[in-house]
């Protein structure tokens, strides 16, 4: 699956993040993803339980998922807007989920019907959060003692 | 507090990981035949048996996939999901391009939309165990240019000119600047060359890895990858074999 290789990419920068704060192992990560890559929540969770198993640390970590939703800007007018990914042909909404930018080819700003608009939101995947345990209960982070926990 | 962690960089280097040469074929100068040349060093590697990737980053003038004769799009040739997107081969070459995904239509792309699809790109592509890869670059030191260069600091650098002054001046520029950013250069190929230059191995310090004639059969063999085999540059670029 496509979603394999930024599942990969996010288990190897969490891996990063893990040696750079000397957890032990990592609790969780929220990822959020973005309307417009539109990737399924549960194909994401099946490939991350399995790509996981190839870092140390992460053989209990949870994936949090959050949804963001698209916002669009025109350049031209200025006009803010949404789409509606379900009026979009299979194909389209492929191309789209493969690499995001291609939504510019195929939908347009309903004010000036520019293809020229700016994606604000929603574009693809980020990790907004790593909690992780650092063992000795010491937040390296912020010394605080949080219960054992690394939240970045 | 919100990472806000773009995941993607850290799956370049592993997606990049069974490639063992990567050339970014550099024109600097729009009309140059960069792609042309891209593509055939991509053919003339594959027929010499090693195991070649290109991939198109030329995303305003997508081309490679009208030299090599591919119809993009589902139905005809498209990426396989197998562990991100696996390229179709075309002619023995293994190939990704933008015009997958666009079904060959012009994208119109901002600075910071340009590095998102290299990235995007470079990230997801399967390209299994490579010889090589060609990156046919877009003209000049753009957006895309500096992403690559970023991402990928290991490539070597072919810059593509012909024996126009103003091709060969910004040429020599432009890799003085890669090189004082780290990027090492392989050599140049001079395309439309004229005899007057025969003979001559280095142009302004860079080795000339080729000369091209001029073969006016090639406009008309554009599409056609047998005979494109048959024309004065695909001859030499195969002796080459860069």
């Amino acid at each position: 699956m496509h979603e394999w290789a930024l599942s990969d990419g996010m288990v190897r920068a969490a891996h990063k993040i893990k040696m750079e704060r000397g957890l032990k192992e990592v609790v969780s990560i929220t990822v959020v993803l973005g309307e417009v890559q539109d990737i399924a929540p549960d194909i994401f969770t099946e490939i991350f339980d399995e790509v996981k198993r190839q870092q140390d640390g992460f053989e209990g970590t949870k994936l949090v998922l959050e949804r963001e939703p698209a916002e669009f800007r025109c350049h031209q007018c200025g006009e803010a807007f949404h789409f509606d990914r379900g009026l979009l042909p299979h194909e389209i909404s492929e191309n789209i989920h493969f690499v995001p930018e291609t939504l510019r080819v195929y939908i347009r700003c309903p004010a000036c019907q520019s293809e020229d608009f700016e994606i604000v939101k929603g574009r693809g995947i980020y990790i907004k959060e790593i909690v992780g345990e650092t063992g000795d209960g010491l937040d390296a982070d912020t010394g605080d003692v949080a219960e054992g926990r690394d939240a970045r | 507090m919100n990472l806000n962690l773009d995941p993607r960089p850290y799956a370049v280097a592993a997606r990049l990981a069974s490639v063992r040469r990567t050339i970014a074929v550099s024109g600097f100068k729009g009309g140059v035949g960069k792609s042309s040349v891209a593509s055939l060093l991509a053919l003339a590697s594959t027929d010499c048996g090693r195991k070649t990737g290109l991939l198109d980053l030329d995303f305003s003038g997508a081309s490679c996939h009208l030299i090599l004769g591919v119809s993009p799009g589902p139905g005809a040739a498209f990426p396989d999901e197998i562990e991100g997107l696996r390229p179709p081969e075309a002619h023995g070459v293994r190939f990704m391009s933008l015009a997958f995904f666009t079904q060959d239509r012009a994208v119109h792309l901002r600075g910071k939309e340009v590095a998102d699809v290299v990235m995007e790109l470079l990230a997801v592509t399967n390209w299994g165990e490579l010889d090589v890869l060609y990156l046919d670059m877009p003209p000049g030191i753009s957006d895309a240019a500096l992403e690559v260069m970023r991402l990928m600091p290991d490539i070597e650098v072919v810059g593509v000119l012909t024996p126009s002054v103003l091709s060969r001046s910004l040429a020599f520029r432009a890799l003085r600047f890669s090189e004082q950013s780290g990027v090492k250069t392989a050599g140049v190929i001079e395309n439309f060359a004229d005899d007057a230059a025969e003979g001559v191995d280095t142009a302004e310090g860079f080795k000339v890895l080729a000369r091209l004639p001029y073969d006016e059969g090639f406009e008309a063999a554009l599409g056609d990858v047998a005979r494109l085999r048959q024309t004065k540059p695909y001859r030499v670029l195969g002796k080459a074999a860069i």
